[in-house]
Protein backbone atom coordinates (compact mmCIF):
# COMPACT_ATOMS: atom_id res chain seq x y z
CA UNK A 1 0.00 0.00 0.00
CA UNK A 2 2.28 2.29 0.96
CA UNK A 3 5.13 1.64 -1.88
CA UNK A 4 2.30 2.17 -4.41
CA UNK A 5 0.97 5.36 -3.00
CA UNK A 6 4.58 6.52 -2.84
CA UNK A 7 5.58 5.40 -6.37
CA UNK A 8 2.31 6.68 -8.28
CA UNK A 9 0.67 9.09 -6.57
CA UNK A 10 3.64 11.07 -5.51
CA UNK A 11 5.34 11.72 -8.50
CA UNK A 12 1.93 12.17 -10.45
CA UNK A 13 1.05 15.00 -8.15
CA UNK A 14 4.80 16.63 -8.24
CA UNK A 15 4.72 16.39 -12.42
CA UNK A 16 1.19 18.25 -12.30
CA UNK A 17 3.04 20.89 -9.64
CA UNK A 18 6.18 21.26 -12.37
CA UNK A 19 3.20 21.57 -15.64
CA UNK A 20 1.27 24.06 -14.13
CA UNK A 21 4.20 26.30 -11.88
CA UNK A 22 7.43 25.51 -13.52
CA UNK A 23 6.83 27.01 -17.11
CA UNK A 24 6.23 29.88 -19.17
CA UNK A 25 2.65 30.51 -19.82
CA UNK A 26 2.92 29.23 -24.04
CA UNK A 27 4.51 25.66 -22.65
CA UNK A 28 2.20 25.76 -19.57
CA UNK A 29 -0.61 26.40 -22.43
CA UNK A 30 0.17 23.47 -24.28
CA UNK A 31 1.02 20.88 -21.77
CA UNK A 32 -2.60 21.90 -20.08
CA UNK A 33 -4.44 21.73 -23.20
CA UNK A 34 -2.98 17.76 -23.35
CA UNK A 35 -5.40 17.62 -20.39
CA UNK A 36 -7.96 19.39 -20.44
CA UNK A 37 -10.04 21.32 -23.26
CA UNK A 38 -11.56 24.74 -24.00
CA UNK A 39 -8.15 26.06 -22.39
CA UNK A 40 -8.34 30.13 -22.95
CA UNK A 41 -5.32 30.95 -25.44
CA UNK A 42 -2.29 32.63 -22.49
CA UNK A 43 -3.61 36.27 -22.19
CA UNK A 44 -7.24 35.70 -22.51
CA UNK A 45 -8.17 34.42 -19.88
CA UNK A 46 -11.36 35.36 -19.45
CA UNK A 47 -12.01 37.35 -15.79
CA UNK A 48 -14.02 34.71 -13.45
CA UNK A 49 -17.45 36.07 -13.50
CA UNK A 50 -18.47 37.34 -10.05
CA UNK A 51 -21.10 34.93 -8.23
CA UNK A 52 -24.08 37.75 -6.92
CA UNK A 53 -26.87 36.75 -5.25
CA UNK A 54 -30.02 37.58 -6.43
CA UNK A 55 -33.36 36.71 -5.36
CA UNK A 56 -35.26 33.94 -7.13
CA UNK A 57 -37.63 36.07 -8.88
CA UNK A 58 -36.77 39.80 -9.93
CA UNK A 59 -38.58 42.64 -7.82
CA UNK A 60 -41.34 43.91 -9.42
CA UNK A 61 -39.95 47.12 -12.22
CA UNK A 62 -42.99 49.34 -11.18
CA UNK A 63 -45.36 48.67 -8.30
CA UNK A 64 -47.55 51.30 -9.39
CA UNK A 65 -48.17 49.81 -12.64
CA UNK A 66 -51.32 48.10 -12.60
CA UNK A 67 -50.79 44.15 -13.67
CA UNK A 68 -52.09 43.79 -17.18
CA UNK A 69 -55.64 42.02 -16.76
CA UNK A 70 -56.47 39.06 -17.27
CA UNK A 71 -58.24 37.64 -20.20
CA UNK A 72 -61.28 37.10 -18.93
CA UNK A 73 -63.19 36.35 -21.94
CA UNK A 74 -60.67 32.94 -22.65
CA UNK A 75 -60.05 31.45 -19.18
CA UNK A 76 -62.77 32.54 -16.39
CA UNK A 77 -65.79 32.17 -18.01
CA UNK A 78 -67.10 29.44 -17.20
CA UNK A 79 -67.74 26.60 -20.10
CA UNK A 80 -71.28 26.21 -20.91
CA UNK A 81 -72.93 23.07 -19.46
CA UNK A 82 -73.11 20.01 -21.07
CA UNK A 83 -76.54 19.52 -22.92
CA UNK A 84 -78.84 17.93 -20.13
CA UNK A 85 -82.12 16.69 -20.52
CA UNK A 86 -84.83 18.67 -18.31
CA UNK A 87 -86.54 15.65 -17.03
CA UNK A 88 -85.10 12.39 -16.14
CA UNK A 89 -85.31 9.58 -18.85
CA UNK A 90 -85.65 7.21 -16.41
CA UNK A 91 -89.13 6.80 -16.21
CA UNK A 92 -89.92 4.04 -14.07
CA UNK A 93 -87.68 6.35 -11.58
CA UNK A 94 -89.62 9.36 -13.00
CA UNK A 95 -92.82 7.65 -12.11
CA UNK A 96 -92.08 7.09 -9.01
CA UNK A 97 -91.82 11.00 -7.98
CA UNK A 98 -94.28 12.22 -9.72
CA UNK A 99 -97.20 14.13 -7.79
CA UNK A 100 -99.90 11.87 -6.54
CA UNK A 101 -103.92 12.37 -5.43
CA UNK A 102 -105.72 11.75 -2.56
CA UNK A 103 -106.41 7.81 -4.48
CA UNK A 104 -102.47 7.44 -5.06
CA UNK A 105 -102.61 7.66 -8.83
CA UNK A 106 -100.58 10.34 -10.50
CA UNK A 107 -101.28 13.61 -10.74
CA UNK A 108 -100.73 14.10 -14.05
CA UNK A 109 -102.34 17.90 -13.94
CA UNK A 110 -99.93 18.91 -11.03
CA UNK A 111 -96.73 16.76 -12.37
CA UNK A 112 -97.58 19.43 -15.59
CA UNK A 113 -97.98 22.83 -13.81
CA UNK A 114 -95.06 21.61 -11.43
CA UNK A 115 -92.59 21.25 -15.06
CA UNK A 116 -91.66 17.29 -13.49
CA UNK A 117 -92.30 16.38 -16.80
CA UNK A 118 -92.20 18.74 -19.82
CA UNK A 119 -94.74 16.46 -22.58
CA UNK A 120 -94.12 17.38 -26.39
CA UNK A 121 -96.21 19.25 -28.58
CA UNK A 122 -95.63 16.54 -31.13
CA UNK A 123 -93.45 13.84 -32.36
CA UNK A 124 -91.83 16.97 -34.32
CA UNK A 125 -90.10 18.56 -31.77
CA UNK A 126 -90.46 22.51 -32.82
CA UNK A 127 -94.21 21.52 -33.20
CA UNK A 128 -96.27 24.27 -31.08
CA UNK A 129 -98.52 23.99 -27.96
CA UNK A 130 -101.83 23.92 -28.38
CA UNK A 131 -103.52 27.76 -27.12
CA UNK A 132 -104.16 26.79 -23.58
CA UNK A 133 -108.39 28.28 -22.70
CA UNK A 134 -108.75 29.31 -19.13
CA UNK A 135 -112.25 28.68 -19.39
CA UNK A 136 -114.20 26.96 -16.17
CA UNK A 137 -117.72 25.67 -16.67
CA UNK A 138 -120.12 25.32 -13.88
CA UNK A 139 -122.22 21.95 -14.42
CA UNK A 140 -124.47 22.41 -11.61
CA UNK A 141 -126.86 19.28 -11.08
CA UNK A 142 -130.39 20.34 -10.56
CA UNK A 143 -131.18 20.97 -7.14
CA UNK A 144 -128.12 19.86 -6.05
CA UNK A 145 -125.58 22.82 -5.63
CA UNK A 146 -123.63 21.17 -3.41
CA UNK A 147 -122.88 18.50 -6.40
CA UNK A 148 -121.74 21.11 -8.63
CA UNK A 149 -118.98 20.36 -10.66
CA UNK A 150 -116.26 22.34 -12.39
CA UNK A 151 -114.97 21.30 -15.82
CA UNK A 152 -111.17 23.55 -15.87
CA UNK A 153 -110.66 23.91 -19.94
CA UNK A 154 -107.28 24.69 -18.66
CA UNK A 155 -106.10 22.23 -16.87
CA UNK A 156 -107.47 20.06 -20.33
CA UNK A 157 -105.67 21.99 -23.10
CA UNK A 158 -102.44 21.54 -21.52
CA UNK A 159 -102.88 18.24 -22.87
CA UNK A 160 -106.05 17.99 -25.24
CA UNK A 161 -106.10 19.96 -28.17
CA UNK A 162 -110.36 21.38 -29.06
CA UNK A 163 -110.68 18.78 -31.42
CA UNK A 164 -109.44 15.45 -29.68
CA UNK A 165 -113.48 16.68 -27.43
CA UNK A 166 -115.25 19.02 -29.92
CA UNK A 167 -117.91 17.96 -31.15
CA UNK A 168 -117.30 14.44 -31.09
CA UNK A 169 -117.71 13.70 -26.99
CA UNK A 170 -118.89 17.51 -26.12
CA UNK A 171 -120.89 19.39 -28.15
CA UNK A 172 -119.84 23.55 -28.00
CA UNK A 173 -122.75 24.62 -26.57
CA UNK A 174 -124.01 25.29 -22.68
CA UNK A 175 -126.35 22.31 -21.83
CA UNK A 176 -126.47 20.41 -25.14
CA UNK A 177 -124.69 17.53 -22.99
CA UNK A 178 -126.66 15.38 -21.16
CA UNK A 179 -123.80 14.61 -18.91
CA UNK A 180 -124.68 12.47 -15.70
CA UNK A 181 -122.63 10.56 -13.73
CA UNK A 182 -124.16 6.98 -14.60
CA UNK A 183 -123.90 7.83 -18.26
CA UNK A 184 -119.96 9.00 -17.42
CA UNK A 185 -119.13 6.08 -15.11
CA UNK A 186 -121.11 3.66 -18.29
CA UNK A 187 -117.79 5.51 -20.74
CA UNK A 188 -119.45 7.99 -22.26
CA UNK A 189 -118.59 11.88 -22.10
CA UNK A 190 -115.77 12.36 -19.49
CA UNK A 191 -116.10 8.39 -19.00
CA UNK A 192 -113.93 8.29 -22.47
CA UNK A 193 -110.91 9.72 -20.68
CA UNK A 194 -111.78 9.23 -16.77
CA UNK A 195 -111.19 5.76 -15.81
CA UNK A 196 -109.33 4.78 -18.04
CA UNK A 197 -106.68 6.96 -18.99
CA UNK A 198 -107.02 9.93 -16.28
CA UNK A 199 -108.20 9.61 -12.68
CA UNK A 200 -111.52 7.59 -12.34
CA UNK A 201 -114.45 9.21 -11.36
CA UNK A 202 -115.04 6.55 -8.81
CA UNK A 203 -112.17 8.18 -6.59
CA UNK A 204 -111.70 11.83 -7.39
CA UNK A 205 -115.04 13.44 -6.87
CA UNK A 206 -113.63 16.57 -5.28
CA UNK A 207 -111.48 16.77 -7.86
CA UNK A 208 -114.52 17.26 -10.10
CA UNK A 209 -117.33 18.59 -6.92
CA UNK A 210 -115.04 21.36 -5.26
CA UNK A 211 -117.51 21.29 -2.33
CA UNK A 212 -116.77 18.01 -1.39
CA UNK A 213 -113.05 18.97 -0.70
CA UNK A 214 -112.39 17.72 2.35
CA UNK A 215 -114.94 15.19 2.57
CA UNK A 216 -113.84 11.32 3.81
CA UNK B 1 -93.90 -22.38 -34.90
CA UNK B 2 -91.44 -23.27 -32.47
CA UNK B 3 -89.24 -20.37 -32.72
CA UNK B 4 -92.31 -18.35 -31.65
CA UNK B 5 -92.93 -20.61 -29.17
CA UNK B 6 -89.40 -20.55 -27.89
CA UNK B 7 -89.62 -16.86 -28.04
CA UNK B 8 -92.61 -16.58 -26.42
CA UNK B 9 -90.78 -18.81 -23.59
CA UNK B 10 -87.72 -15.95 -23.68
CA UNK B 11 -90.09 -13.44 -23.42
CA UNK B 12 -92.05 -14.68 -20.82
CA UNK B 13 -89.17 -15.67 -18.26
CA UNK B 14 -87.36 -12.83 -19.24
CA UNK B 15 -89.86 -10.00 -19.30
CA UNK B 16 -89.54 -8.28 -15.50
CA UNK B 17 -93.18 -8.02 -13.76
CA UNK B 18 -94.67 -4.78 -14.30
CA UNK B 19 -97.68 -3.40 -12.54
CA UNK B 20 -100.82 -2.00 -14.44
CA UNK B 21 -101.21 1.16 -14.83
CA UNK B 22 -104.16 3.36 -15.58
CA UNK B 23 -104.37 4.00 -19.40
CA UNK B 24 -102.56 0.66 -20.08
CA UNK B 25 -104.04 -0.52 -23.32
CA UNK B 26 -104.29 -3.85 -24.05
CA UNK B 27 -104.04 -5.38 -27.56
CA UNK B 28 -106.00 -8.80 -27.88
CA UNK B 29 -106.27 -9.33 -31.46
CA UNK B 30 -104.37 -12.03 -33.37
CA UNK B 31 -103.12 -13.49 -30.25
CA UNK B 32 -104.07 -16.86 -28.61
CA UNK B 33 -102.81 -19.94 -26.58
CA UNK B 34 -99.03 -20.54 -27.75
CA UNK B 35 -98.28 -17.47 -29.09
CA UNK B 36 -97.15 -13.81 -28.07
CA UNK B 37 -98.51 -12.25 -25.23
CA UNK B 38 -101.11 -9.62 -26.11
CA UNK B 39 -99.23 -5.95 -26.59
CA UNK B 40 -99.67 -3.49 -24.24
CA UNK B 41 -99.52 -0.02 -24.80
CA UNK B 42 -98.58 1.81 -21.29
CA UNK B 43 -99.72 5.59 -21.62
CA UNK B 44 -97.99 6.53 -18.67
CA UNK B 45 -94.24 6.68 -20.44
CA UNK B 46 -95.76 7.83 -22.98
CA UNK B 47 -97.59 10.94 -21.85
CA UNK B 48 -94.43 11.64 -19.73
CA UNK B 49 -92.84 12.57 -22.88
CA UNK B 50 -95.86 13.76 -25.31
CA UNK B 51 -99.16 15.65 -24.75
CA UNK B 52 -102.32 13.95 -25.97
CA UNK B 53 -102.72 15.95 -28.94
CA UNK B 54 -99.06 14.44 -30.31
CA UNK B 55 -100.79 11.33 -31.41
CA UNK B 56 -104.31 11.94 -30.99
CA UNK B 57 -106.53 11.91 -33.26
CA UNK B 58 -104.14 12.09 -35.88
CA UNK B 59 -102.40 8.80 -35.73
CA UNK B 60 -104.49 7.13 -33.00
CA UNK B 61 -107.99 7.12 -32.58
CA UNK B 62 -109.39 7.23 -28.63
CA UNK B 63 -111.47 4.24 -29.53
CA UNK B 64 -110.73 0.94 -28.73
CA UNK B 65 -110.63 -1.39 -31.38
CA UNK B 66 -110.37 1.88 -34.16
CA UNK B 67 -106.91 1.62 -35.21
CA UNK B 68 -105.89 -1.34 -37.15
CA UNK B 69 -102.56 -1.95 -35.32
CA UNK B 70 -100.79 -4.83 -36.98
CA UNK B 71 -97.26 -5.69 -36.84
CA UNK B 72 -96.98 -5.03 -40.29
CA UNK B 73 -98.19 -1.73 -40.31
CA UNK B 74 -95.62 -1.33 -37.72
CA UNK B 75 -92.77 -2.37 -39.42
CA UNK B 76 -94.65 -0.18 -42.61
CA UNK B 77 -93.72 2.58 -40.49
CA UNK B 78 -97.50 3.49 -39.56
CA UNK B 79 -99.33 3.54 -35.92
CA UNK B 80 -96.53 2.58 -33.50
CA UNK B 81 -93.54 2.65 -35.85
CA UNK B 82 -93.90 5.97 -36.70
CA UNK B 83 -91.66 6.75 -33.63
CA UNK B 84 -90.75 3.21 -33.12
CA UNK B 85 -88.09 2.55 -35.90
CA UNK B 86 -84.75 2.23 -34.09
CA UNK B 87 -84.15 6.01 -34.69
CA UNK B 88 -86.86 8.03 -32.12
CA UNK B 89 -87.57 4.94 -29.98
CA UNK B 90 -86.51 1.62 -29.32
CA UNK B 91 -86.71 -0.69 -32.89
CA UNK B 92 -89.46 -3.06 -33.35
CA UNK B 93 -87.60 -6.87 -33.81
CA UNK B 94 -87.06 -9.90 -32.21
CA UNK B 95 -85.08 -8.23 -29.25
CA UNK B 96 -87.64 -6.20 -28.03
CA UNK B 97 -90.64 -8.89 -28.58
CA UNK B 98 -91.60 -8.48 -24.74
CA UNK B 99 -91.51 -4.71 -24.41
CA UNK B 100 -94.82 -4.62 -25.66
CA UNK B 101 -95.99 -8.18 -25.84
CA UNK B 102 -95.89 -9.07 -22.08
Amino acid sequence: MRPAFITIVVPMLLSGFAVTSGCGQATRHSAVTLFFEDVPPPGKESPSKAVVRQPRRPPPAQAAAPPPPPPVAETTKPLPEPEKPAVSRDWPQLLSQLPRDAAGGVDWVRALEDKRIEPKAGLDAAAPNQPVLPLDVELIPKNQPLFKAIFSHKAHTEWLGCANCHPGIFQMRRGADPITMAKIFAGEYCGRCHGKVAFAPATGCPRCHTALKGAP
Amino acid sequence: MLAVLVLAAIAAIAAPPRLAMLGDVVFPRHTGPGELPPAVFPHWVHRMQFKCYACHDALFQMKAGANPVTMDAIQAGKFCGICHNGKTAFAVGFTTCNRCHR
